[in-house]
């Protein structure tokens, strides 16, 4: 059996905002490599204040945070370090991308990171293909849609080739179409190695998109672990504040008046359940039900 | 910081016009009196009126005071230190046959100018750390100021928080990017600061006037009532003490 290795281990983590408003309170988590790990809370429940503890911007006032199982150095050349293994995607676009052109925007963390010109280009020209976002290259960036912006953030951070993302609500403001297409992007990217962490108060995106759970409530830890766990009492999330994803209320509710047989697999999408309803055998029920209709 | 303590200090419950006529009367005081120990007692009082009557905490007024403060540093320094061959000096280098000292009289400009201005900071802060900006433009309409001033002064102190935050967020975002790792992208990162800035700045001008348009804004920012009532007691004894203040000053 293999060691779940973390890339990331937060212990007994406290922050405190400016005006002693609690930000985080003794946080315990683990964030498993090669995993897509979703970050789930309400409204203030410190999800954005974890993210930023995690690439030091935040330092904590107690506890420590590990990174590949080392403490976070917090000198200039050990946040370097990090910063370069590590990338961020703020949840608002608008002040993450802030060069004249889109190429000048992708190129500026490359460019940091002391390259050679011609790997810029290179580096500038695989993100914006890996994003989907190629045509907008000479793009001025105040011209930019709010989608549009997402993707460009999105592959100036990716074009450090960082080995862990970070995401802060990335859905936010997208229309389904953009969410569809950026998740298509982080689950390429996931297939290549890099650890996905996301933060969200979307279960239906959370739930059929994650592979390992991490709820906070009021700046605090209050649940973590696989999906397979969750999804065994997906009713657990009431006690957070939360509510359980359409896709099981409905596989409940089909299940409860005989319409699906129990065999079934508890579904991450309604895609899933409807392909499951097409290739199963209708139970006794639906066929009663279908001879009835006229 | 200083918007927190505005809306939350402990004389949050008087009116406006009562420190406003505080301030206006230490600051009178400072002006009228050439002595420097008059405005080294107005900055102790007001000083006080700030840490003790308005509880603002002495480690925060500190740390605010530290910003103008190390600006009168460096002009002090440029007051104190002459360069003229010959002059009398309390201490003096000579170099390329040029007199570099510290002249008595510098040293005196430099004691009143570092008293004046310590007093008039500290009568300013006291305005700003108890008077939320909305009740001092209300203030100021009542006192019959043009009302193009005082929305000027509103939308200014709105687009310095505004600007800040922007400012705020990128500077994370490109450091996160290592755009601060060392001397030269700094300068470059810098550079894209400032020019970021300032177009977010227009943008966000025009959309806050598009905002405002559709809220049936016409000509002049809605005046807010005022929710603390006047105290003619108070005013009255604040008026009295800032007179004879003012009297005293003069004839010290």
């Amino acid at each position: 059996m293999t060691k779940e290795v973390y890339v990331f281990e937060v212990q007994d983590l406290s922050y405190r905002y400016p005006g002693q408003v609690n930000g985080l309170k003794n946080v315990n988590c683990c964030i498993p490599e090669g995993k897509r790990t979703v970050i789930m809370g309400q409204n203030g429940a410190g999800k954005s204040t974890l993210l930023w503890t995690l690439t030091g911007v935040l330092r904590p006032h107690q506890g420590r945070v590990l990174f590949q199982e080392k403490p976070l150095d917090y000198s200039k050349p050990g946040l370097t370090y990090l910063r370069s293994r590590v990338g961020l995607v703020m949840q608002n676009p608008d002040t993450q991308v802030f060069c004249p052109t889109v190429y000048q925007d992708v190129a500026y963390g490359p460019t940091n990171s002391g390259l050679l010109k011609h790997e810029i280009e290179d580096r500038v020209k695989w993100a914006l293909q890996a994003v989907g976002a190629s045509h907008l290259v000479e793009r001025p960036v105040p011209f930019l849609s709010f989608g549009e912006k997402q993707k460009v953030a999105l592959a100036g951070v990716l074009a450090m080739r960082p080995s862990v993302i970070l995401l802060d609500e990335p859905a936010s403001g997208l229309d389904a179409a953009g969410v569809e297409s950026l998740f298509s992007e982080l689950d390429r990217l996931h297939s290549q190695g890099v650890t996905l962490v996301m933060t969200t108060h979307d279960i239906d995106l959370a739930w059929s998109w994650a592979d390992y759970f991490i709820i906070m409530d009021r700046g605090t830890t209050v649940w973590e672990g696989d999906f397979s766990e969750l999804s065994q009492d997906p009713h657990l999330l009431f006690e957070f504040g939360l509510k359980p994803p359409v896709v099981t209320v409905v596989h409940e509710s089909l299940l409860k008046i005989g319409f699906i047989p129990p065999s079934l697999p508890r579904p991450r999408h309604i895609r899933d359940l409807i392909s499951a309803l097409e290739t199963e055998p209708p139970s006794k029920k639906v066929r009663e039900w279908i001879a009835s209709r006229p | 910081m200083l918007d927190d303590y505005a809306w939350n200090n402990a004389l949050r419950r008087w009116h406006p016009l009562e420190r406003l006529s505080i301030t206006a009367g230490g600051m009178l005081v400072t002006l009228i009196s050439h002595r420097p120990a008059v405005a080294f007692s107005v900055f102790l009082v007001f000083s006080a009126l700030i840490v003790g009557a308005a509880r603002v905490k002495l480690k925060d007024f500190l740390y605010m005071l530290s910003w103008p403060v190390a600006f009168l540093a460096i002009g002090i320094i440029a007051i104190v230190i002459s360069y003229n061959p010959g002059i009398p000096c309390v201490l003096s280098v000579e170099t390329f046959g040029l007199t570099w000292g510290i002249t008595w009289e510098g040293v005196q400009t430099a004691h009143q100018l570092s008293a004046r201005v310590l007093s008039m900071v500290s009568a300013m802060y006291f305005l700003c750390l108890t008077t939320p900006i909305v009740e001092l433009t209300s203030a100021l309409k009542t006192l019959r100021m043009p009302d193009i001033i005082s929305d000027i002064m509103y939308i200014m102190y709105r687009g310095i928080y505004l600007l800040s935050e922007t400012v705020e967020q990128t500077v994370r975002a490109q450091t996160l990017r290592l755009g601060y790792s060392d001397w030269k992208r700094s300068c470059s990162s810098f550079g894209y600061l400032v020019t970021f800035a300032w177009v977010d700045a227009i943008h966000r001008s025009r959309e806050n006037t598009t905002a405002m348009l559709v809220r049936g804004l016409n000509c002049t920012l809605p005046d807010l009532a005022i929710s603390t009532k006047l105290s003619p007691a108070r005013l009255l004894l604040v008026c009295f003490v800032s007179a004879a203040a003012i009297v005293i000053a003069g004839m010290v």
